[in-house]
């Protein structure tokens, strides 16, 4: 058997009425990225907040880095969601807090112990990585699209998570912006040797970043391969994303 | 079949019993989310340094605002009631009156309203829009229990800080109440004093001071409830803090309703 870093079998979750997850399956290869295509309101932000457990799923399985993420209790998965990393769609920065601040939240958290140099040389070498050192001391409210996303992206990293969860890393941004931040998340990709869960609906990063791709339709695993795969096939579901990509 | 879909939702809303459900459902809400304060709250780790914080931005930043009305508030009591006293011949009871009234009634009642918009509202637009934009979600998988981190301080920071905001809006009332006196006659302030204490007993003060406690339980409670449940998008953050201030102000009237069958009920009146 490949080594996994996350294995997803039969993935249900619903609202009401509103069956979302409907039998989703998903392997993560170590080392690789996974982009996962689905129309807006698909359930892709669903998907990988069950796989931090900020959503509890119905029913299926959901094993990441060997240890079933359902069956663990707070500690557990404390220390679990230190090993993955999440790029929430908006960046989710703390308003109340400068981006200093928001960078030091998550060490301060998990890592009780950790001294004051220790946390400033992190927050540091993680501002350098995106390069906004200038921007430490400014509030989130006074950044651009593009640089909240690229903070996002240094405090989703600065505890060097094994596996990095993004929720549409270029939506809202332009094509530009969008290309930058690709590349940067490529760069820091390759410099910290993570794996990747990459949720879009933009073909650029499809193209740019995937390993494999994954679409997500009517709440399952519709359809998986390459890049150039899935642009050979014939159903009606991928080309759509396929529409206009040469 | 859009036309469709809008009459059905009118009719339901105006029906009675969805009112009903509506309200509750609310209550139903509430008394959860209250239930689970105590149950989160009770559980080791605590966060002090949140917990002062927030201490001083609902108890210091209020104080301009609470000092302000409660200065015009005592003094607006003193004028007005001097014409119907003096009817009476008994302006001599002025003092005595407004200290009463103060200390019993307008100084808890109105302290909670004026922070039940100003702390209620700002708790729901900020947990609000901390909701919609998923930073509560980064705060959870960033190993805090946000519900610890930002419910269980607003929510103890409000509870304790309300009945010390009663206490310096009540002082303020009289002080102004003192000058509003001397607008008139001439009144030594240790005269004043010496009446206002005389009038006042622990019977006056003790339930005013209890009840104010769960006035900033409510504001809290509420602010925070309405913020957790906010609805996606800008227009959900600003119901939040709408409704936050709506529901808190009505929760001040019934506790305030509550409290007085209580105290009567011990004999403290
Ligand atoms: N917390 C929730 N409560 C109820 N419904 C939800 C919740 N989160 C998502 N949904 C619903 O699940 C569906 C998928 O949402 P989402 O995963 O956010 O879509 P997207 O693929 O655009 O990220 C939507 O219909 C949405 O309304
Ligand atoms: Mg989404």
């Amino acid at each position: 058997m490949a080594d996994n870093v996350i294995e997803i079998k039969g993935l249900k979750k619903s609202f009401g009425e509103n069956h979302v997850l409907d039998g989703f399956d998903l392997n993560v290869p170590r080392g690789n990225n996974v982009v996962v295509l689905g129309k807006s309101g698909s359930g892709k932000s669903v998907l990988i907040k069950c796989i931090v457990r900020l959503l509890e799923p119905d029913e299926g399985s959901i094993t990441v880095l060997g240890e079933n993420v359902l069956e663990m209790d707070h500690d557990e998965l404390d220390r679990m969601r230190v090993r993955i990393g999440f790029l929430f769609q908006n960046s989710a920065l703390y308003d109340s807090m400068t981006v200093r601040e928001n960078l030091e939240f998550p060490m301060r958290r998990h890592w009780f112990d950790i001294t004051k140099e220790d946390a400033d040389q992190r927050v540091n070498e993680a501002l350098e990585n995106v390069g906004l050192l200038y921007a430490a001391d400014m509030m989130p409210a006074d950044l651009s699209g593009g640089m909240r996303k690229r903070i996002g992206l240094a405090r989703t990293l600065i505890l060097r998570p094994e596996i990095v969860l993004y929720d549409e890393p270029t939506t809202g941004l332009d094509p530009i912006t969008g290309r930058e931040i690709v590349e940067l998340i490529m760069d820091l990709q390759q410099k910290y040797n993570t794996s990747s869960v990459i949720i879009s609906h933009d073909m650029q990063v499809a193209r740019m970043t995937a390993n494999s791709v994954v679409v997500l339709a009517d709440g399952k695993n519709h359809a998986q391969g390459t890049f150039d795969q899935l642009k050979a096939s014939t159903d009606t579901q991928v080309k759509q994303f396929y529409e206009g990509v040469t | 079949m859009f036309w469709r879909a809008n009459v059905f939702t009118f009719g339901s809303n105006m029906s009675k019993n969805s009112a009903w459900k509506e309200i509750f459902d609310e209550v139903g809400g509430i008394s959860y989310f209250t239930a689970r304060f105590f149950r989160e709250g009770l559980r080791p780790r605590y966060e002090w340094q949140e917990l002062l914080r927030q201490c001083y931005i609902i108890g210091y930043k209020s104080l301009p605002l609470v000092g302000i009305t409660a200065a015009i508030m005592g003094m607006v009591l003193t004028v007005q009631s001097r014409p119907t006293l003096e009817e009476f011949g008994a302006e001599s009871w002025l003092p005595s009156m407004v200290a009463i009234s103060v200390v019993r009634e307008i100084g808890p009642v109105i302290t909670a309203l004026i922070c039940a918009g100003k702390i209620g509202s700002s708790i729901g637009a900020e947990l609000g829009s901390m909701k919609v934009t998923e930073q509560i979600d980064a705060m959870e998988v960033s190993g805090t229990n946000p519900f610890k981190y930002l419910v269980v301080t607003r929510v103890l920071a409000a509870t304790l800080m309300l009945p010390v905001l009663v206490v310096l809006a009540d002082g303020l009332a009289l002080y102004s109440s003192y000058i509003g006196v001397n607008l008139k006659d001439v009144v030594s302030f240790k005269l004043y004093t010496n009446q206002v204490f005389d009038s006042l007993e622990y019977s006056d003060f003790l339930p005013a001071f209890v009840k104010s406690y769960f006035f900033g339980f409510a504001i809290g409670i509420v602010g925070c409830y309405k913020g957790f449940n906010s609805k996606k998008g800008t227009e959900g953050v600003g119901h939040s803090a709408n409704s936050a201030v709506v529901v808190a102000s009505l929760a001040i009237f019934i506790i305030d309703l509550i409290a007085v069958q209580f105290t009567d009920l011990l004999g403290l009146n």
